[in-house]
């Protein structure tokens, strides 16, 4: 067989793979809209919410199973895009939106609020404040990375604050004041979707789509970065203004995924690591790629928690780390004589 | 000839000590200029400033008589292109790709490669001869094979001066000769291209090099012709080494330690 016709085969194949992996967003969306802990028709619930009845089926159906279904969407996209956009930034296949400090610092902010009984005042108090964790964070890393804005610097300034601000949350734990208020907290970091409606919904997107705006342009810059800093530069890219554009994305991207569904792990890491076969390890495709990826897995999770029965929901990062976890070692296994 | 770089009184350093002191160079067009000198002796740095990867502490600098403030990053990187000691590349690639990020500069956020593009890369190809290359990863590549890639890139970009930091490192003999012969035809092709290339091989800098730059100690202390700039004395001063200088054969041979 030639080399011209054994590429295209690969060609067709990563083609076919993405194929069903765009599939896949609204097979698993209809699964997670017929999921829950009531049996609703879809159909009667489209119809009355149609027709402006408000029957339970339509209430169910539009404000906790379509809200909840959207949100694994559009979280499953900013923490894949997020993990491609880090990994693609600092040449390192170990960076993800956890690595750097960002997720763990709008944990500490929200378990701060929830520690202090502030969460009671309105719903949106715990968003805000892990919004706003976030932000910080990647605004400290910034600035403290000087003007040379180098990788180590800021993976290292990454670790630090991920260190500080999990020190800190265990800290407010132990001093929970009430053991209820320790669960809420304890279940609010492992990352679940549960209880949510359509004004977690409202509240995320707005951040959410910036965050994405800032990253997927940046597509041509990851994949210079690929040759280095130096080269990189030399290609065109203002480097300081592409990584700050870059960052803020992630942090927007990741402050909104934790300000709604507490610290999803493991699809940061994970996803763009899944797809990297199919763009030819390009970092500037992948990010994509990245993107339906996520939705399709955090929705395929998702499902699969509300359908595993069991005394009470299993959070969706368990089920995300189980499910990815093995599959993640088979490929690392498989690819392991590319990273040299 | 025109000069497409003239560089006057840079001066830089990371902490006390400056790396470079007073640095003014001419780069004319036409010519493969050579920067020479001991380990440490600031080439590298130079080579960064002048590609516009760090910035001088003092000095200026201009392309083609308009200073580097007023040009644009891309329409800079379309004209000067950087080729990294080593050329690393981070993810392992599909050598087509490296080869097309060389067209980066004339890519916006979302166009995918043109037409031009798509020639100026074939012709990039045909120059150094990889088309058996195509379809295979970078990291499976030998060191030799990995520069050519490199070169190709640039080649594709169309640039007028290509700024080269110890392309034949670590290079086997046939391709140390191969990549300074397909370096010096881009300067021999188009009377205003130029290359610059930072060597520690004396023998490939008398053979390949017009001109040379000899820096010790962040500064230029010798620099013109070769025969000139390689002289015994200054290979005794700056080297430390005694050699023997054939230059009808292009050979500089180092013979022993002062």
């Amino acid at each position: 067989m030639s080399e011209k016709v054994s590429e295209k085969i690969l060609k067709n194949k990563q083609q076919f793979y993405f194929g069903l992996l765009l599939l896949s967003v609204p097979l698993f969306f209809f699964w997670h809209l017929l999921s829950g802990p009531t049996d609703i028709s879809i159909i009667s619930a489209t119809k009355d919410l149609l027709n402006g009845n408000a029957s339970t089926d339509a209430l169910i159906f539009s404000e906790i199973r379509l809200p909840r279904a959207l949100l694994a969407i559009c979280i499953g996209i900013s923490l894949a895009l997020s993990g491609a956009a880090l990994q693609g930034l600092l040449i390192n296949p170990l960076a993800s939106p956890d690595l750097l400090g960002v997720s763990q610092s709008g944990v500490f902010a929200a378990v701060l609020v929830l520690y202090y009984g502030l969460a009671t005042l309105s719903w949106i108090i715990v968003p805000l404040a892990a919004m706003s964790g976030a932000l910080i964070a990647a605004a400290f890393i910034f600035s403290l990375a000087g003007k040379y804005q180098a990788t180590l610097t800021i993976i290292l300034i990454g670790i630090a604050i991920n260190a500080i601000t999990s020190a800190m949350t265990s800290l407010a734990l132990s001093f929970a004041p009430n053991p209820f208020a320790l669960q809420e907290i304890y279940f609010w970091m492992l990352g679940s979707l549960s209880n949510r409606s359509s004004n977690e919904l409202f509240f995320a997107l707005p951040f959410m789509l910036l965050g994405w705006t800032l990253i997927l342009p940046r597509k041509h810059f990851l994949d210079a970065m690929s040759l280095g800093e130096d080269t990189a530069i030399s290609l065109g890219f203002n480097l300081k203004k592409q990584k700050l554009l870059l960052i803020l994305g992630v942090a927007l991207c990741t402050g909104a995924s934790v300000a709604v569904s507490g610290n999803i792990s493991f699809i940061g890491l994970m996803v763009p690591h899944l797809l990297r076969p199919l763009v030819n390890n390009e970092p500037g495709r992948l990010l994509a790629y990245s993107a339906v990826g996520g939705a399709s897995l955090l929705l395929l999770a998702d499902t699969l928690v509300q359908n595993i029965a069991g005394p009470q929901e299993l959070q969706v990062g368990v089920i995300t780390a189980a499910l990815g976890g093995p599959f993640f070692l088979f490929l690392i296994f498989k690819n392991r004589h590319l990273m040299r | 000839m025109t000069a497409i770089i003239k560089a006057s009184n840079l001066c830089w350093k990371i902490n006390q000590p400056l790396i470079l002191k007073n640095i003014s160079l001419d780069v004319q067009s036409g010519e493969v200029l050579g920067i020479i000198g001991p380990n440490g002796a600031g080439k590298s740095s130079l080579l960064k400033i002048l590609a516009r990867i760090t910035e001088p502490l003092t000095g200026t600098l201009t392309l083609l008589e308009k200073p580097y403030q007023e040009i644009e990053l891309r329409s800079f990187a379309k004209q000067v292109a950087y080729l990294e000691q080593n050329a690393p590349v981070n993810w392992p690639l599909l050598v087509e790709k490296v080869i097309a990020l060389g067209r980066s500069p004339y890519q916006n956020s979302y166009t995918k490669l043109s037409k031009e593009d798509d020639t100026a890369i074939k012709k990039a190809i045909d120059a150094t001869g990889i088309e058996h290359l195509l379809g295979r990863v970078i990291s499976s590549l030998s060191q030799g094979e990995k520069m050519l890639v490199a070169l190709s890139r640039i080649f594709s970009l169309e640039p007028k001066l290509i700024l080269a930091d110890e392309p034949t490192a670590a290079l086997d003999p046939y391709h140390q000769l191969l990549i300074m012969e397909l370096l010096q035809q881009h300067t021999q092709k188009n009377p205003d291209h130029a290359a610059v290339v930072v060597l520690h091989d004396l023998s490939l800098a008398a053979r390949f090099c017009d001109k040379l730059l000899l820096m010790y100690e962040g500064e230029i202390v010798s620099s013109g012709l070769t025969e000139s700039v390689l002289s015994d004395e200054n290979l005794r001063e700056f080297y430390k080494i005694n050699c023997y200088s054939d230059f009808q054969q292009g050979l500089v041979q180092p013979l022993n330690r002062i």
